[in-house]
């Protein structure tokens, strides 16, 4: 071991020697903070759940949209019907 | 630790059911325990009682998920742990160190340190905790944590492993790697000291 692990290991042991006075009481006011939060945030648990199930509502609502967007695309966007196109050759034929 | 007198099991049905005489009593009875943990591992700014509150807090919160396999004790430290970690990277600057700023006793304790091979003197514990804390701080959250339970805590690696929930062989890596960084900080202070 050289010197300034030697020294390191001095500083720790040192270090761990000191115990700092540990309070065997909370102090004032402590444990009805604690309890006011506790019990405060149990009911946003309940609040919780709730915002769950809506983010699940939204989540299917918006995939149902986007189902019915890309399908309204998909119909769009795909080649005309062939007796419809006839049709429109007969009706424009027929113009002076 | 636990009282005599006092019935966990009991205490422990009234917090499932959400009994407000069952906390504050749960609160008494663990308190010096997250206490101990919360000073040991303490960021630089953070307020002990604030942190002493956020584990309680999160540990009524998560009273349903404790099972009963380990003592209270050892899942309320966890959580301490847990939390004292976060608190400390939340802490994202790590300060630089200089001899400059190191107070007079601080500055002696390292000229003691230097000079005599002896152990230090008894008085200059408190000294010697102080200067061990300011170097910690630069290290991060898990080496300072490793460090203070080994060396100051004296926590064996089984305890370590059990506390932070940590494989033997990633607590040895890190535990080196650590004490390594620390006597490079220790060895660079008291280079700048020299000069």
């Amino acid at each position: 071991m050289n010197k300034s692990d030697h020294s390191l290991d001095r500083l720790l042991r040192a270090a761990a020697q000191y115990r700092p006075e540990i309070a065997e009481e909370p102090p004032f006011g402590f444990t009805a903070r604690v309890v006011a939060g506790w019990l405060a945030g149990a009911g946003r648990d309940g609040m919780g759940l709730e915002m769950l199930w809506f983010r699940r509502a939204f989540l299917c609502a918006v995939a149902v949209m986007a189902i019915a967007v890309s399908w309204s695309y998909k119909t769009d966007t795909s080649a005309p019907n062939a007796e419809m196109a006839i049709a429109s050759y007969d009706a424009g034929a027929d113009l002076p | 630790m636990r009282d005599a007198g006092f019935d966990m099991e009991a205490c422990l049905e009234g917090l499932r059911s959400q009994d407000e005489r069952a906390a504050s009593d749960f609160i008494r009875e663990i308190y010096p325990l997250v206490l101990k943990i919360v000073r040991s591992h303490l960021p630089r700014r953070a307020s002990e009682e604030d942190l002493c509150q956020v584990v309680f807090i999160k540990v009524l919160s998560n009273i349903g998920q404790y099972s009963g396999k380990v003592p209270v004790e050892h899942w309320v430290s966890r959580i301490a742990i847990n939390s004292c970690l976060n608190a400390l990277k939340a802490e994202s600057s790590r300060p630089e160190l200089r001899w400059s700023d190191l107070s007079v006793d601080r500055a002696a304790l390292l000229e003691a340190l230097a000079t005599n091979t002896d152990s230090l003197d008894p008085s200059s514990d408190a000294a010697s905790r102080d200067l061990v804390e300011t170097l910690l701080a630069i290290l991060k959250p898990q080496d300072r944590l490793l460090i203070t339970m080994l060396h100051l805590e004296g926590y064996s690696m089984d305890d370590v492993k059990k506390a932070t929930g940590w494989n033997i062989a990633t607590i040895k890596v890190r535990a080196f790697r650590a004490r390594q960084k620390l006597k490079q900080a220790f060895l660079d202070l008291n280079r700048e000291g020299k000069l």
